[in-house]
Formats: structure tokens, C-alpha cells, sequence
């Protein structure tokens, strides 16, 4: 799975006072799903239409 | 001196925190501790320059990971517990001004895979029964900090408001084999008058019992407990809703609008939750725009809300103010970004 698809890039640190701190980075902007394409419709002859 | 106190009439616990009281208090925005930290300038809670998304525990928590033990003795009436449990900042932008409705729609999305990460990993400690995400906007729900930013508390105990609904939904689920958020929902768009923005995966509506005057259910239309079940597609999709609603409550009386969100799913005790169902809700106090709700006597003292405000009403007017749907609030995205 890559990090688009939902693997988060984050790094933990402690504060002086030793609470957690995480920064999440993301280099990428998540994509938006691409609809499905239209619906082709088959010729079934193979044969280009006019 | 903080620990756990039994209500023994309500049967709830009460968090007494009292080192709460020295928490920073709406700081100048050349203080703001949420700021990343520049060279040379005042040394902020986060240590960076710059961030995307920052998370890290609270300085002044209410739940402890590791809490003292309680500074008062237990009796049979009253009972007294450690305060465990861990609370998070969530802090969104390292931009002071940003606001969740001016924010990229990619951002508001990355924050969804943050909430996403922070159900998972807080949720799977052993004393973690509930993970409760939530956000707080505006000194008019008590706002200390104005740097965009959420927070989370991971409860040793599921909260009263969700162990009530969580069982209201688990009865409803028995006697009608359905999930009484999908029954709820589904009744909302049938009727339609209280709808006020549909994407493709999320629905935002006044509901039906709202008991804030402009107060906002925001669901996915299929069954999902939790933010756990999330894909990337249910993510965007929120992002779009979400951004489009919070525009629609900042246009509504042409000022930022306060409100408080809360994220209400199934808890993470181990048990089966299948009934529940994962909901954004928003709170909001304005009545009108000079005009505030208080929860006064019969709501405070009754647990009764008086609602001023037809949910109907209510609806109509966010329709009609801020993006008209979700394709606007994408367009507009896109046009920004040419």
C-alpha cells in the first residue's frame, strides 16, 4: 500500500516536559477518486459506426 | 489535583482538573503556543518552524496516561478513581487565521486520516473504552486558544451522552433489526425539509429533535461505526460536506460562527458495537446574531432542552446561505486553485 493510500507519514518527539508530540506530513494531496468512465457502447461487429 | 468523581444520582463520573485553571487564556496572536516556533521568536508548544498537521497531548489534561493518585478518599457513596485516560491537541494549520471552513479541501481530508490514525492507536490502549474527537470554535463555547485546532480525549469509560445513545441504538436494533441511524437518516431525506447539504457519501441535516437552534447532524448515508471503517473516497467526500456546512454557518449572520463538534462512534472496549453508527454533531449557541442559548435552569437543572428555533426553520435558513451544494464548494476549490 503506498502512503496515498493511507500509510500516514508522521513523526513522534518528546517535549522537554516529556509529552508526546506527532507531526504528520503529507507531501502529496490525497486523490479524489476518478468516477467511473461512461459506459462504451459496444458495437458488436467490430465495425466503426458513421 | 486531578481524579475521577462518582455522581452517585446522575451514576456518572465528574473530572475534577483544577491545575486547569492556570491553562493559557487567549493569548495575543504573537503568543499563540500552537504557532510553529520561528527562529528567533516566542518558543511554542510545537517545536518547528513549520507543520502540516501537529498532534500532541494536552499541557494542562484533564485524563492522565499516568495520574497521580486521588487527593480525597473514596466512600461507599462516592466512589474516586485515578483520572486516566490521555487527551491530544489536534492543531490543524500552522496558519494562526485558518478556519476548517477556509481550509483546503486536501487538508480537511489529511485531518480526516489524522482523526482516522488517532481512533486507531488510542483506541487500541487497553484503558481506552472511548475515543472522543472534538472541536470547539469561538469564545462563545469557551475558546481559550483562536489558532485552528480540535482536541481528543481518550476516556477510560464510555461518556454518559454516548453510553445513552449507544444503548437507545442497541435496543432500537433488537426490537427492529436495523440500525436507528440508518432508520433516522433515511426518514430525514424521505422528508427532506431538514436536509441542508448531500454529498455523494455524507449527509448534513438539522435533525428532526435538534435541541440547538442551528444544530447539525452530519452522517454517512451507508452503515459505518467508526472512523476506523474510512476509506479515501468516504474521507473526501466529508471534507467537501464539512467545509460546505462550516461556509453556510459563517454566512448565516456574516461572521464566524461558534460551534461545537463533536464526533460521536462506536467505542473501543472490545465489545460489539455493530449497532452503533459513526456521526459528526454540531452544537451551536447563536439563537440569532446578537443572541446567545445558555443551558440555563430547565436544561441545566431538568436535562430538558428548550429549542427557540424550528428544526425546519433552521434548515431552510442554512440552505439558503453558502454554498447551494457540495459541487459548488469543489468548483469553487478548483477555481481557487487556477
Amino acid at each position: 500500500m503506498s502512503k496515498r493510500d493511507g500509510e500516514l507519514d508522521k513523526r513522534e518527539i518528546r517535549l522537554p516536559d516529556g509529552r508526546r508530540l506527532i507531526f504528520y506530513s503529507f507531501p502529496d494531496p490525497p486523490r479524489r477518486p476518478e468516477p467511473p468512465p461512461p459506459a462504451t457502447p459496444v458495437n458488436p461487429s467490430g465495425q466503426e459506426r458513421h | 489535583m486531578s481524579e475521577l468523581r462518582w455522581h452517585p444520582f446522575l451514576e456518572q463520573w465528574v473530572i475534577t482538573a483544577t491545575h486547569r485553571q492556570d491553562r493559557t487564556m487567549l493569548p495575543p496572536a504573537d503568543f499563540c503556543p500552537l504557532c510553529p516556533t520561528v527562529p528567533g521568536g516566542f518558543p511554542t508548544e510545537v517545536p518547528a518552524p513549520s507543520y502540516d498537521i501537529v498532534v500532541f497531548e494536552n499541557k494542562f489534561p484533564s485524563l492522565r496516561a499516568d495520574p497521580p493518585e486521588p487527593a480525597v478518599a473514596a466512600t461507599s457513596v462516592s466512589p474516586v478513581q485515578p483520572a486516566r485516560g490521555i487527551c491530544e491537541v489536534v492543531v490543524y494549520s500552522p496558519n494562526h487565521q485558518d478556519s476548517l471552513a477556509a481550509m483546503p479541501l486536501d487538508r480537511i481530508h489529511h485531518l480526516a486520516r489524522v482523526w482516522k490514525d488517532r481512533y486507531l492507536e488510542l483506541g487500541a490502549r487497553d484503558f481506552v473504552r472511548y475515543v472522543f474527537v472534538f472541536e470547539n470554535r469561538g469564545e462563545a463555547v469557551g475558546v481559550t486558544l483562536h489558532h485552528p485546532h480540535g482536541q481528543i480525549y481518550a476516556f477510560p469509560f464510555i461518556p454518559p451522552v454516548a453510553e445513552k445513545e449507544l444503548a437507545a441504538s442497541r435496543r432500537f436494533h433488537a426490537q427492529h433489526g436495523r440500525c436507528l441511524q440508518c432508520a433516522s437518516l433515511a426518514d430525514e431525506i424521505k422528508d427532506g425539509r431538514r436536509i441542508v447539504l448531500e454529498g455523494e457519501r455524507y449527509v448534513a441535516y438539522v435533525p428532526f429533535h435538534a435541541r440547538w437552534p442551528y444544530e447539525v447532524t452530519l452522517a454517512p448515508r451507508e452503515h459505518q461505526v467508526s472512523m476506523a471503517e474510512w476509506s479515501e473516497a468516504d474521507m473526501e467526500d466529508l471534507s467537501a460536506v464539512l467545509k460546505g456546512l462550516l461556509q453556510k454557518y459563517d454566512a448565516l449572520f456574516a461572521k464566524p460562527f461558534p460551534y461545537m463538534m463533536v464526533v460521536h462512534q462506536a467505542p473501543t472496549d472490545g465489545e460489539d458495537h455493530r449497532y452503533a453508527h459513526l456521526r459528526f454533531e454540531f452544537y451551536t449557541p447563536h439563537r440569532a446574531a446578537d443572541r446567545l442559548k445558555f443551558l440555563a435552569g430547565v436544561e441545566s437543572g431538568a436535562g430538558t432542552f428548550i429549542n427557540d428555533k424550528l428544526a425546519e426553520e433552521s434548515a431552510a435558513e442554512l440552505r439558503r446561505v453558502g454554498p447551494a451544494s457540495v459541487a459548488v464548494v469543489r468548483a469553487a476549490e478548483k477555481a481557487g486553485r487556477a
